[in-house]
């Protein structure tokens, strides 16, 4: 069992909200991250763009703030006027920080194939001015509280640096955490990779995931849970998370935005997609600045 | 800091409606709608309207088929620069062995979907909701999260739901727990983890009993039953060890054959032959390499297997795991009707203190309390209903006495999952008694006392109270009953007051009711059943023990009772000490590593496990690169069973999602039969290792005579054509008559093969290229030039084909390895005999080859129409003869190589066939 201590610095959390059910539900996870924090506050951050009318938006921040109330969050609402673009306003009000956390929806519905392409979340996560956390929510029974986390991880060098503030605030409703490392293999070869190769890259799997969680039980401890790792050689890095995640019966899986460049990150980019439309449980996209 | 984390099992039930953003009233369609597209519709199907096209393109990357369609291609190229030999006439026939080994597997992958089919049947067409204050049916797939649903008996459920009220609300969750016992739920919060509620309804259940509704929090694949539909959808098979040891022959043979064949294109350049006569020889080597029959002698040979093994009550689905079955390491196997008879039979009635049978009047007041705890409907001439309810009452008396009995029944409170118990409430001697029967620990913290004094008043009036003491050696009697195997149901009772009984008669409540009246029991004593282990299986154990297979028993069990039965059949030994247990809770609590490990240190058992946990089981026998097969018959073993190597079904209690997910159904659902499997499988692959041997033995003469003729002056001695003849014509039946040879004596005796004995090992290459085939190679090529010569022939002359000696020297030369093939055949069909012990006539296709051998040795060289479309011509009779000596001359030096061998040979498996 690995356990997790309180959080040393006070980061802030911002949630991007644009009154959407998403958005609503999305507002749960805020909520229970708030409340696992010192300062026990959230910043709603709303930019009224006249797409829903005031009296339903003021009655949904009314709605969420008596849910902080009940658990003892302070809400501060903001409603900064729009400046040219939701993006930007966003941008202008959100401060730029290493401690400033956006929790932001995806798309309400797939719109030409995208729930995260082409919305303001994308372009969050790719501003990269504070840390940002896209979640798509189709398991809105679990009220914000997955209590099995899927990790995979792409073998960053940094290892799980960039995951491990979201960890921290996820960290008190876990039971299970699931660190998943997929080796990539070209379809064709996968066909006919020998025993020896397969141990090879199976091996290294294991050793990245053997310092990954090294590095999580380093941390101090508070929250105790059930830490279990899974290598996987796979050609179709999606479909095997799709499948991990219903095997695990995972709750939420975390998936890391891509570092890379275009033109790789769109290719990325298309298979989030898929991630995002065919997951059996709720999604979360993660940058760390 | 924050509170434990609260999901929807955690509320009040009116706060539901706040958290989905719902309303008691319903949603509007304009709530539905947005939710409809956001979520997407409540189906496990996701369109993918690609699908079947990628699959059938996978199955054109196989490498075997890529090599079949590349021999099809040399043909047509052959042709193309050679009219005039047939060679177009056998590049289609490549080309249709190629697409039917492509669709035939596509085929298979297409059955999968059947399983699909098979889970959708436990989904409604239409469901009752309330939207908008109004009850209406709408299309399940249109239910969208916040939806309440109106459940009542008989309902399926189409989407994992937040119950909100609840009346007598009786589920059969048997879909996703493999537990056919219903299971009560309620509407009251509850603190445990989402899938152990007992407030939420899961798609797939259906309703048993009772009333009430639910608010809908998960749709599609999001529901626990989508996640299974998606894996029993996802979950790929892997590769059979036949298709990973064949793909590696092939790539093997390939790079061989390419190798050679643009080494000897590149020197017939720089020589200064012509370009298309280089082509044609590179061809030509290549085609010699090439074993274009092996494969679809395989498809046949496991085509065989299977028909053999369904006489022996193994259904195989899938070709493929016919030698998969052989291959096994771990066989993982259940318990209830695989190893035992699944005939639960009461076979003692003891008392709780001291375990020995109890005297006639209280067995006889216990069994009443038992049967007023159970449920029976009288048929003709016998009990209906839980195996468990029939024994009573066939030990309580007969037909008569048990309905008359049955005619003072009050009340029943069916057995409850959850509670592990059922009860009752009937009149004895004019008197109501409420009567609770299930598993101690579930009645434990209900007694009152131990003894007879309160059941009917006629067992005296000493009965003693329930303290810790006594309930520790009550508990000490259950453990040492289960330790031997059996399963033990407690049965307690106590008369109910007439205020009870009153208030009991009007009231229509059912769960609260019968926690009420859940205090102070008397328990009078122990019911021991058992379901005996099936008589064959402790020796189909031994047997697989010897054959080097582990036997892994997982069950649901008691860990007593799956200790008991495990060392009954021999899974344990008698001595083992029970470390060798994993119970469900501890294995959850494992990381995948930790789990190998206990497997590698000699866990064999698992109890009180889930069906789902069979899956983390698989994955961890296979990530210790282990072939494992595993049985099932519940829906929710269908993702196991696919992610095994070899997925077994139960015929005969499986449901149609098992049987349709695993490639091989178990007819009489006896693991002996698995094991009579295990035996067919392993021939099959000893019987593909000895035609494999057997056709790749031919591709040296057929090769020889390329290199003589690129490096030498001399004619060539075979063409393409009549290597075709040998590799997809001779050769055939031969190879079938070999893939048709019973099983060797000892073949339960070698332990499971390993990488070393792959099919296509160094010393069936040795064996088969530098002995065998060079031998044939050698006598052939021989008679070539003995016949070239006396014909006037001299080294250095150039020769037409359509010259007569060299038609005749060619005719002798494929006679030769034609003939010689006979010896190769023979000796083939021995491991270390000589091949002639196991009789001729024992296997008619080997009789039929030979004579094929023969008929077309014979027909080359001396009838007219095969001599004009092979290019052949006729031989003196004593050259014909020296032809036949080769068969002795190979057949002998082979014998003598196996006496050699067989007296250094450490393991009988890497002896040649």
């Amino acid at each position: 069992m690995t356990s997790y201590s309180p959080w040393t610095a006070v980061p802030g959390i911002y949630l991007a909200y644009d009154g959407s059910i998403n958005a609503d539900w999305v507002s749960r996870y805020a909520i229970r991250m708030a409340a696992n924090l010192e300062n026990r506050s959230i910043t709603l951050v709303h930019i009224p763009d006249g797409s829903i009318p005031p009296e339903v938006i003021r009655r949904k921040l009314h709605a969420i703030a008596e849910e902080c109330s009940s658990h003892g969050i302070k809400l501060h609402c903001e409603q900064p006027p729009l400046r040219h673009t939701v993006f930007r306003t966003l941008l202008a009000t959100i401060p730029p920080s290493p401690d400033s956390y956006c929790i932001c929806g995806a798309r309400i519905t797939s719109r030409r194939g995208g729930f995260l392409r082409g919305t303001i979340s994308e372009q969050l996560l790719e501003a990269r001015k504070f840390n940002v956390l896209a979640i798509r929510v189709v398991m809105p029974g679990l009220l914000g509280c997955p209590d099995d986390l899927l990790f995979p991880l792409a073998g960053h060098p940094r290892g799980f640096y960039a995951a491990m503030p979201f960890l921290h605030l996820l960290a008190p409703g876990i039971h299970n955490l699931y660190l998943l490392r997929i080796m990539q293999v070209n379809s064709l070869l996968l066909r006919y990779l020998s025993r020896q190769q397969y141990r090879a890259i199976y091996r290294r799997g294991a050793d990245y995931l053997h310092l990954v969680t090294r590095e999580i039980a380093r941390e101090n401890l508070t929250t105790e849970f059930h830490v279990d790792t899974r290598i996987v050689l796979a050609a179709d890095w999606v479909a095997e998370i799709l499948i991990q995640a219903s095997e695990l019966r995972a709750r939420l899986i975390l998936l890391g935005a891509t570092e890379e460049r275009f033109p790789a990150s769109r290719l990325r980019a298309a298979k989030v997609e898929r991630l995002l439309r065919k997951t059996p449980c709720d999604v979360a996209i993660y940058r760390k600045v | 800091m924050n509170s434990r984390p609260r999901q929807i099992q955690f509320l009040e039930a009116d706060e539901v409606f706040a958290h989905l953003h719902g309303r008691p009233e319903g949603l509007s369609s304009v709530e539905v709608g947005e939710r409809l597209r956001h979520l997407g519709r409540n189906t496990f199907e996701v369109p993918d309207r690609t699908r079947w096209l990628r699959s059938l393109l996978r199955q054109f990357s196989n490498f075997f088929t890529i090599l079949l369609l590349t021999s099809a291609l040399i043909c047509f190229i052959a042709h193309r620069i050679n009219p005039g030999e047939g060679m177009n006439v056998l590049g289609w026939a490549i080309l249709g062995v190629a697409l039917l080994n492509a669709l035939f597997s596509f085929f298979q992958e297409y059955r999968a979907e059947r399983a699909m089919a098979a889970l959708k049947a436990y989904l409604p067409q239409m469901v009752e909701v309330r939207r908008q204050n109004e009850v209406v049916q709408v299309a399940a797939a249109e239910v969208v999260p916040g939806d309440i649903l109106l459940l009542s008996e008989g309902n399926r459920i189409t989407a994992d739901a937040r119950v909100i009220r609840a009346e007598g609300l009786l589920v059969n969750n048997a879909p996703l727990t493999g537990e056919s016992a219903p299971s009560r739920l309620v509407a009251d919060p509850v603190s445990t983890r989402l899938e152990e509620s007992a407030n939420i309804v899961f798609a797939g259940a259906s309703v048993l009993r009772g009333s009430g509704e639910a608010v809908v929090f998960a749709t599609g694949l999001r529901t626990e039953f989508g996640k299974l539909a998606h894996l029993s959808q996802s979950v790929r098979r892997t590769d059979s060890p036949l298709e990973r040891e064949t793909s590696r022959m092939v790539r093997i043979l390939t790079v061989i054959a390419s190798c050679m064949g643009f080494s000897f294109f590149m020197y017939g350049m720089l020589i200064g032959r012509p370009l298309w006569v280089n082509l044609v020889f590179m061809m030509g080597i290549i085609v010699a390499n090439v074993p274009e029959g092996l494969l679809p002698t395989f498809t046949l040979s496991l085509a065989m297997g299977s028909l053999r093994m369904a006489s022996k009550n193994v259904l195989v689905k899938s070709l493929n795991a016919v030698e998969a079955l052989g291959a096994v390491h771990v066989i993982c196997s259940d318990k209830t009707g695989t190893l035992t008879l699944n005939q639960l039979s009461l076979t003692g009635i003891v008392d709780p203190l001291s375990g020995t049978p109890l005297p006639p009047g209280e067995r006889k007041l216990l069994l009443a309390a038992a049967l007023a705890a159970s449920e029976v409907r009288l048929t003709r001439d016998s009990w209906l209903g839980d195996p468990l309810d029939r024994e009573v009452a066939l030990a309580y008396g007969g037909l008569d006495e048990v309905s008359t009995f049955l005619e003072q029944s009050l009340r029943f409170f069916p057995f409850d999952l959850d509670k592990k118990r059922s009860a009752g409430i009937t009149l004895l001697d004019g008197r109501p008694v409420f009567a609770v029967k299930g598993a101690f620990e579930a009645l434990r913290p209900l007694l009152g006392g131990v003894g007879f004094a309160a059941a009917g008043g006629t067992g005296g009036d000493t009965y003693q109270e329930a303290s810790p003491a006594i309930l520790a050696k009550v508990e000490k009697v259950v453990a040492a009953i289960a330790g031997q195997g059996h399963r033990v149901i407690a049965v307690a009772s106590r008369a109910l007051t007439e205020d009870e009984a009153s208030r009991t008669a009007r009231s229509t409540e059912e769960g609260g009711l019968q926690e009420r009246l859940e205090q102070s029991l008397i328990l009078h004593g122990l019911l021991v059943l058992e379901d005996p282990v099936r008589p064959e299986v402790p020796k189909a154990v031994a047997k697989c023990r010897a054959a080097g297979i582990r036997v892994i028993l997982i069950t649901g069990d008691h860990p007593r009772t799956a200790w008991a039965v495990a060392r009954k059949c021999g899974i344990v030994s008698e001595e083992a000490a029970e470390g060798g247990i994993l119970t469900g809770t501890e294995l959850a609590g494992l990381t995948g590593l930790e789990l190998q490990e206990k497997i590698a240190g000699g866990t064999g058992v698992f109890a009180r496990t889930t069906p789902d946990q069979k899956l983390k089981i698989v994955a961890a026998l296979k990530d210790m690169e282990l072939v494992v097969a595993m049985t099932g018959d519940g829906v929710n073993d269908a993702p196991a069973l696919k992610a095994a190597d070899v997925g077994i079904a139960m015929g005969m209690q499986g449901t149609d999602v098992a049987r349709e997910s695993a490639q091989i159904i178990l007819l009489d659902d006896n693991f002996a039969s698995i094991v009579d499997g295990v035996e067919e499988g392993r021939t099959v692959y000893e019987n593909i290792r000895k035609f494999t041997c057997y056709v790749l033995a031919s591709n040296i003469p057929e090769m020889l005579p390329y290199l003589l003729y690129i490096l030498f002056p001399v004619p060539l001695a075979l063409g393409v054509i009549h290597i075709l003849s040998i590799d997809l014509g001779t050769d055939i039946v031969p190879s079938m008559g070999l893939g048709r040879e019973p099983p060797e004596r000892d073949v339960m005796d070698w332990p499971p093969r390993t990488e070393r004995q792959a099919l296509l090992s160094p010393d069936l290459l040795v064996r088969s290229y530098l002995f065998l085939g060079l031998m044939e190679g050698l006598w052939s090529l021989f008679l070539f030039f003995l016949v070239l010569i006396e014909g006037g022939w001299r080294y250095g002359m150039e020769l037409a084909p359509t010259d007569p000696v060299h038609r005749s020297a060619t005719g002798i030369a494929l006679a030769a390895v034609l003939l010689m093939q006979i010896g190769n055949l023979l000796g083939r069909r021995s491991r270390l005999g000589s091949g002639l012990d196991r009789g001729l006539l024992a296997n008619p296709l080997i009789l039929i080859g030979i004579c094929i051998q023969v008929v077309f040795s014979w027909a080359i060289l001396y009838w007219p129409p095969i001599q004009e479309v092979m290019g052949t011509g006729p031989v003196p009779l004593s050259i014909y003869g020296l032809a036949w000596c080769g068969v002795v001359l190979l057949f002998g030096a082979d014998y003598l190589r196996k006496r050699i061998s067989g007296k250094t040979a450490e393991r009988p498996v890497s002896t040649s066939p």
